[in-house]
């Protein structure tokens, strides 16, 4: 009797193997890979949406696309991009169907439990990513929280790359301002 | 990432990620999964039901035309017997 070869746990196998039987349609395979990716998906529609419900919505949603497209995915080792393109894309539609209202600084302050200063940064960077608008808000949140460079954005979104370069730009400037805006807010409530 | 970015804004976005837990979410979208597959097996079973149906009407009609042409042919004979 020979020994039998060490079964490796999905949890263990590279992903590009995962993605690869998951294309085959294992869905074990495909459950693993959305245990592996499902935090940064999340917290990137949380960016987005400014809502962690509908974010988990359109994060089940984006996964339920992936799970259905997967068979036609060209190469396993671009599944992060794709599975990222079809999250933007979904909150997209989501915009689209249902545009989000803008929530003025001052209303978005008073509403925080404890005040201002009980907030903390990523209070302060959700409420201020608010006041955004969603093609400044996704193009900023594409850039710092994704890491992606204009171009890379610019395909993701199908926007023009100088639109791209333009909202980064302009959503940054504006988010440092808020940003600010809430450090001082915190400091006068500190010596209040 | 060649773009140039704000190292400030690039240290709060770093600060506000957080993990998510993973077990809870994987369960949902496993079973938002499993429910669309079910949904997809009973169209499938709908659509297999509706064929056999229209398959055993079709013939069923098929043969009734052939009785009718049947009776449209003893018909035929007898009008042209009574004739001869």
């Amino acid at each position: 009797m020979t020994a039998g070869a060490p079964v490796l746990a999905l949890g263990e196998v590279a992903e590009a193997t995962v993605v690869a039987l998951a294309m085959k349609g294992d869905a074990a395979a495909f459950s693993e890979l959305v245990r592996r990716r499902q935090s940064a998906l999340r917290n990137l529609l949380r960016r987005l949406s400014r809502d962690a419900a509908l974010a988990d919505d359109l994060a089940q949603q984006t996964f339920l696309k992936a799970w259905r497209a997967l068979p036609q995915l060209r190469s396993v080792g671009a599944f992060g991009a794709w599975l990222r393109r079809l999250a933007v894309n979904t909150w997209l539609e989501h915009v689209r169907a249902a545009p989000p209202p803008a929530v003025a600084l001052d209303e978005e302050l008073v509403t925080v439990p404890g005040g201002a200063a009980s907030a903390d940064a990523q209070l302060d960077l959700d409420r201020a990513l608010a006041q955004l608008a969603p093609q400044e808000r996704l193009c900023v949140v594409l850039a710092y929280s994704e890491g992606m460079s204009h171009g890379e954005i610019s395909r993701a979104t199908a926007l023009a790359l100088g639109t791209v370069k333009s909202h980064v730009r302009r959503g940054s400037e504006r988010l440092r301002a808020l940003l600010g805006a809430y450090d001082s807010l915190q400091e006068h409530a500190h010596v209040g | 990432m060649s773009d140039d970015l704000d190292a400030r804004l690039l240290r709060s976005f770093a600060t506000a990620e957080q993990p998510l837990a993973a077990e809870q979410f994987v369960a949902q979208v496993t079973a938002r999964i499993a429910a669309t597959r079910r949904l997809r097996l009973d169209v499938r079973s709908s659509y297999a039901v509706l064929g056999t149906i229209a398959g055993g009407l079709g013939t069923g009609i098929a043969a009734l035309q052939r009785v009718w042409l049947l009776a449209i042919g003893a018909a035929a004979v007898t009008v042209w017997a009574a004739f001869l």
